[in-house]
């Protein structure tokens, strides 16, 4: 016998299975994420609300598994509905009345910029939540109005209906205009069911009323829309599930998806929960547990990460941290140029000395360049760093940037202003601490020369917006292409951080009056190998 | 794991793991499905390395690191048991010297304290054969990167390609690791008295 056939044998009498004490550890340490990060987030996926073949295989799948922390479960009987009071008498409100109330509450609503930051506190309630999940969850989380970005710490997105948003632009005015156009949004080439059809009508708008800040006029228009759906009803004297008095849309139960409802409030027609539940019919499959979802507060903040209320309209600054935010996002949701962990990604620098190309792994182990013509490759280190003239050493070592395949270091706060103050600590030989020069320095070290830093860098660029003093201007640079400048009011170091003024790319830095320009990127097989 | 083994028990069987986590990226919960995969394999790694008292932190550590850093997960890779075993090879070198000591105890006495809680007939407890007191005592004088990449390849079911992954090396390092770990092994198999071993390792 060898000694591999050995060491296969070797304790093999432990036996293949997580142990449930892991598995609650584990369990415990998602949902302590969860007091900042859900692990249940609001019931605003449609396909959660309509009950498809699918989905019951999931829900099913669970019961037979393990109960995990996913947002169906199965229950047998059904959860008595907890806040609610059931009207006593037949409703005075109609479903028409209410909506024009709503509607006309909804026009004297402020009108937000597409891209002002909003911080939303919300508290969900689950009548069977999974094991490990409260049964009230209160999260905050944050994302532009329009809903094109989302953030909670750690954790970057497309708002959830970032593609709603955009479709609304031609809303039509016509009412059987409006709710033909909004079922074709969910479904666009289907022959669907008028009951589908309500389902979809009414999720969209609840989605985007609980989750946009829309103009006005869009706000109005989607509660007229609500009140035109068919089989809509309206429910008085309820409770939402922070007790607040509400009057609420109901889209009763049909055998193809659950009772809905859009809880608003009952004296001055705002906004105030969404929520379904349904009893069960007796199939095991049958029962979504009650779950309601409340908006507690609704803050206008500078950008992400900031609880303080401020309505000042985004600065430049912070509308250009979008930009290249939204375009990392893309190109990462694209699969574009994340690396290979064994690649290398070359770098093509201009400075006025002329051309110099560098080489950085895709895990950031090692870098590369060509000392007096020789190519020399060594691990990232201060002595490397000088030994070949390039690559400062300031800056995080790239464990702690949260890559895909090393192991964790302490990690970089994940707030843009935290992550800030952390980035100036480190030194770059700047004397402007005040003026956050070091996190000027190691913004532009880790651009030029480190490794992936993937999505973790969109929390980087709102630091950037959020430099004392920081303005932007356009700019040619030395290469001749129209950037976009992020300035910064410095004497030394690092001055100013470029991006490509259309692709919104990182394009280079300014330090010292000189500018190092990225000309060119690309994921190559080795040190010295050329795209 | 096979995908046929995953099939039944599985509710998102149908998604690969970079699915699962691109889902779990704005909706968390399904990194549950990723634990539930895994878990299983990943737990009988670490114990047998590290001991059943050892292993569930690390287990759940192991998913808890994953689970913070699934937004830079690179989403190519369908499979992430690379990954998973990457972090918790990383997790259980924190724990080398202990690593070494339920080597060393096994070496000495025949009796191994991580097989002990599996095994519950007296006869197998007290005497592990001299083959495995052997072996025992060779992976304790293996440098931690050559016990590594020799433990992922003979208890994780990973692809040589799979470990250069996991170790974040390229794969003919693997290959040379294995093959001096391997020629380490059988040379200082060929040459130890398991029973002259002392308590401590110095290190």
């Amino acid at each position: 016998m060898n000694e591999m056939d050995l060491l296969t044998r070797f304790r093999a009498e432990v036996p293949l299975g997580a142990s449930p004490h892991a598995e609650e550890l584990f369990r415990a340490g998602i949902h302590d994420h969860s007091t900042e990060r859900p692990v249940v987030p609001p019931p605003r996926n449609l396909l959660a609300r309509i009950r498809m073949p699918w989905r019951l295989t999931i829900a099913a799948g669970l019961a037979a598994g393990l109960a995990a922390g996913l947002l169906i479960a199965v229950q047998p009987s059904s959860p008595p509905r907890p806040t609610a009071v059931q009207p006593s008498g037949p409703s005075v409100m109609t479903a028409k009345l209410l909506a024009d109330r709503a509607a006309t509450a909804a026009l004297t609503g402020p009108t937000v910029p597409a891209g002002q930051w909003v911080y939303q506190r919300t508290v969900t309630y689950q009548a069977s939540p999974p094991a490990g999940v409260p049964a009230r969850l209160t999260q905050g989380s944050w994302s532009t109005a329009d809903g094109s970005l989302s953030y909670m710490p750690g954790s970057w997105g497309y708002g959830a209906d970032h593609a709603l948003y955009g479709k609304l632009g031609s809303l039509p005015r016509n009412p059987i205009a409006l709710d033909r156009y909004l079922a074709n949004l969910s479904y666009p080439n289907a022959n669907a069911t008028q009951t589908n059809k309500d389902v979809a009508d009414f999720s969209t708008i609840e989605q985007l009323l609980a989750s946009a800040i829309l103009p006005p006029s869009v706000d109005a228009a989607l509660y007229r829309a609500l009140g035109d759906i068919p089989a809509i009803e309206v429910k008085s004297h309820i409770t939402d599930v922070d007790g607040r008095a509400g009057v609420a849309f109901v889209l009763p139960e049909t055998s193809q998806s659950a009772n809905l409802e859009i809880i608003l409030d009952a004296s001055d027609y705002s906004y105030l929960a969404q929520a379904a539940w349904e009893p069960s019919d007796g199939s095991p499959n049958s029962a979504i547990p009650f779950t309601e979802t409340a908006v507690l507060t609704t803050t206008l903040v500078s950008g992400p990460g900031s609880v303080q209320a401020d309505s000042a309209p985004p600065s430049p600054a912070e509308l250009t941290a979008e930009k290249a935010a939204m375009a990392l996002l893309n190109n990462q949701k694209a699969g574009l140029g994340v690396p290979d962990p064994s690649q290398w990604i070359y770098r093509k620098l201009g400075t006025s000395g002329g051309t110099q190309e560098v080489w950085a792994r895709a895990d950031d182990t090692e870098q590369g360049s060509y000392v007096n013509g020789t190519l020399v490759t060594c691990v990232r280190s201060a002595s490397c760093a000088s030994g070949t003239r390039w690559l400062m050493s300031a800056g995080p070592a790239f464990a702690v940037v949260d890559p895909p395949m090393r192991e964790p270091g302490p990690s970089l706060p994940y707030d843009p202003q935290p992550l800030l103050d952390k980035l100036n600590t480190y030194r770059t030989g700047c004397t402007d601490t005040a003026g956050y020069c070091n996190a000027a320095g190691v913004f532009a070290n880790m651009l030029i020369g480190y490794a992936d830093v993937g999505i973790s860098s969109l929390t980087w660029y709102f630091s950037l917006a959020d430099l004392p003093g920081v303005t932007v201007k356009d700019i040619t640079d030395a290469a001749g292409r129209a950037d976009v400048e992020f300035s910064f009011p410095l004497t030394g170091g690092v001055t100013g951080i470029l991006f490509d003024a259309t692709t919104y790319q990182f394009a280079g830095y300014l330090k010292s009056g000189g500018q190092t320009l990225l000309l060119q990127q690309a994921n190559v097989s080795g040190p010295g190998v050329l795209p | 794991m096979t995908p046929q083994s995953r099939a039944h028990a599985d509710p998102d069987a149908d998604a690969d793991d970079a699915t699962v986590i691109q889902l779990s990226r704005n909706e968390p919960e399904h990194f549950t499905v990723l634990f539930r995969r895994h878990a299983p394999h990943i737990q009988r790694y670490v114990v047998r390395r590290l001991g059943a008292d050892a292993a569930d932190d690390i287990v759940a550590e192991t998913f808890l690191l994953a689970f913070r850093q699934r937004n830079s997960y690179d989403l190519t890779r369908a499979d992430a048991r690379p990954w998973l075993y990457g972090i918790a090879t990383n997790l259980i070198g924190r724990h080398r010297r202990a690593e070494i000591r339920l080597f060393r105890a096994l070496a000495r006495t025949g009796a191994d304290p991580v097989t002990e809680p599996f095994t519950d007939r007296v006869d197998d407890r007290v005497s592990a054969d001299h083959a495995s007191r052997q072996l025992a005592a060779a992976l304790a004088r293996l440098s931690a990167k050559l016990r590594d990449t020799m433990l992922l390849a003979a208890w994780s079911d990973l692809t040589y390609e799979e470990i250069a992954l996991a170790l974040g090396v390229p794969a003919g390092t693997v290959r040379s690791r294995l093959s001096r770990a391997r020629s380490k092994l059988r040379q200082t198999m060929g040459d130890i008295d398991p029973s002259a071993l002392a308590e401590e390792p110095q290190t």
